[in-house]
């Protein structure tokens, strides 16, 4: 009789110490209310959301189906209005070479 | 050659590049970039020229070319290092090392330099809208850098003097006498041609007159050497002549190359003294068992004592270890020319050997292995042949 009362009372001993260990601590990852009202993670916030915000933009408008390196390079108008004007480098060499 | 527009550097063959074998594998899988309609997000991290690293992109299906890399002219540019090595002393070394990555170093053709585009040194640009050439184009890739000597010569653009005659009426182009495996830096392999002992492959030459003659004239001209062509002149001189000197005319030569820092850009840049064409017979320097001339055309190149004064005093101070006129095989071969109209136009003619009086002062040292003391004696009328 008496063994089986230890054994209920190590049994609810264990069952306690596993819920305490399964509650949050007080100093883990700060609460998002607290965070948000910190300046810096405000903006941290934003930006992410703008990131998102331009993966959600390019997601519309790259389509998987287009080879934009070809569809660029194969078209003549397309690179004229595109080119950046090359550098005129000044030939100081004299003579032949 | 005429630079070519931003537009048409970069403009790709719509209609045959992208079924091509190259295409296929997709423009990222080589140059890098990223799939975008936007220019700048799509050029993040691109490679212009892969082949700048041949293992990684050519090396994947041409092992066997690539494996020949690290013995390729065009990409080592070992040939000016064995020259400056011979000249300088290695105190030298570091200040000729700064003037080589300055004004030589850019003198260098990648695979693609050669196959896909025009040499970046004039500029770049697609030859063929991105297509891979089997065959490099010999006016927008070989003579683009191998202009000012060789593809003048040859091409006849040297004022008064008529093309090389396997351009003139054989149309024939650099690739039907320089072979890929000599472009390619690949070991010459004589059982390509005879059959025999399998281990007959010789080492890369040391440089462009070392090793076996290739090409060389006879591989076509076959009748010349077995002195079955009945030109008695062929038979008289034998050996002792290279082709070239019966048969090139005037070629380029140039003197005093100097190079420097421009104050005003701060770009490098050269100059050089003069350019000139001559013909001039000089004694053969490096007579060994694939060259036994006595005599071959001489070149003078631009070199000078001071060529890299900007970049420190006396850098060469072994200037004359070695001869500034040069042996030359000039690409303007004419069956016709002045020095074989007869024996005494050339037995006996000062203007057409490399005799001392034509030498600079102080070069007169590092080409005594060339200068011609003795001209040869003039044919008396009884010995005369005729040329042909």
């Amino acid at each position: 009789m008496l063994k089986s009362k230890i054994l209920i009372c190590l049994g609810l001993l264990l069952l306690l110490l596993s819920a305490c260990a399964r509650a949050p601590a007080a100093t883990d990852a700060p609460q998002e209310p607290a965070a948000a009202s910190s300046p810096t993670a405000v903006a941290a916030q934003s930006t992410v959301l703008e990131v998102s915000k331009v993966q959600e933009v390019s997601a519309v408008t790259q389509d998987e189906s287009i080879d934009y390196c070809t569809d660029c390079h194969t078209n003549k108008q397309k690179l004229i209005d595109t080119a950046k004007p090359e550098e005129e480098v000044i030939n100081e060499n004299q003579g032949e070479g | 050659m005429a630079p070519l527009e931003p537009w048409e550097k970069v403009l790709v063959d719509a209609d045959n590049f992208p079924q091509s074998i190259h295409g296929l594998n997709g423009c990222i899988s080589c140059h890098g970039g990223v799939q975008s309609a936007d220019k700048d997000t799509a050029h993040q991290g691109i490679v212009s020229n892969p082949s700048k690293d041949p293992q990684a992109v050519c090396g994947t299906c041409h092992p066997d070319i690539v494996a020949d890399h690290a013995n390729n002219l065009h990409s080592n540019l070992v040939g000016y290092w064995t020259v400056l090595d011979e000249r300088s002393v290695p105190k030298s070394h570091p200040a000729i090392d700064e003037a080589f990555a300055n004004h030589c170093s850019s003198c260098h053709a990648t695979c693609g330099e050669c196959h896909v585009s025009q040499p970046n040194i004039v500029g770049g640009g697609f030859v063929d809208g991105h297509m891979f050439n089997r065959t490099p184009s010999m006016t927008q890739n070989c003579t683009a850098c191998h202009g000012s000597r060789v593809g003048n010569e040859y091409l006849g653009k040297n004022e008064g003097l008529k093309a090389d005659v396997h351009f003139r009426q054989g149309r024939m182009t650099c690739v039907d006498c320089h072979t890929g495996n000599e472009m390619h830096g690949a070991s010459a392999d004589c059982s390509s041609c005879h059959t025999g002992p399998v281990d007959s492959e010789v080492p890369p030459p040391d440089h462009r007159y070392d090793g076996i003659q290739a090409p060389r004239c006879e591989t076509c001209h076959a009748n010349v050497a077995t002195g079955d062509d009945d030109v008695i002149m062929h038979q008289m001189h034998g050996s002792n002549l290279s082709c070239q000197v019966c048969h090139s005319v005037a070629y380029t030569s140039c003197d005093g190359c100097h190079v420097a820092i421009s104050d005003k850009t701060g770009n490098p840049y050269y100059s050089t003294d003069a350019t000139y064409t001559t013909f001039l017979i000089g004694r053969n320097p490096l007579q060994s068992y694939e060259r036994p001339y006595q005599y071959v055309p001489v070149r003078h190149v631009p070199v000078s004592q001071d060529t890299f004064d900007f970049y420190g005093l006396n850098l060469l101070p072994n200037f004359d270890k070695l001869e500034t006129w040069k042996y030359a095989t000039p690409h303007n071969i004419q069956l016709d020319t002045p020095q074989n109209e007869s024996c005494n136009a050339c037995h006996g003619n000062p203007d057409f050997f490399l005799t001392a009086d034509k030498v600079a002062p102080e070069e007169l040292k590092a080409n005594q292995d060339v200068i011609v003391d003795t001209l040869p004696p003039l044919i008396s009328s009884g010995d005369q042949i005729p040329s042909r």
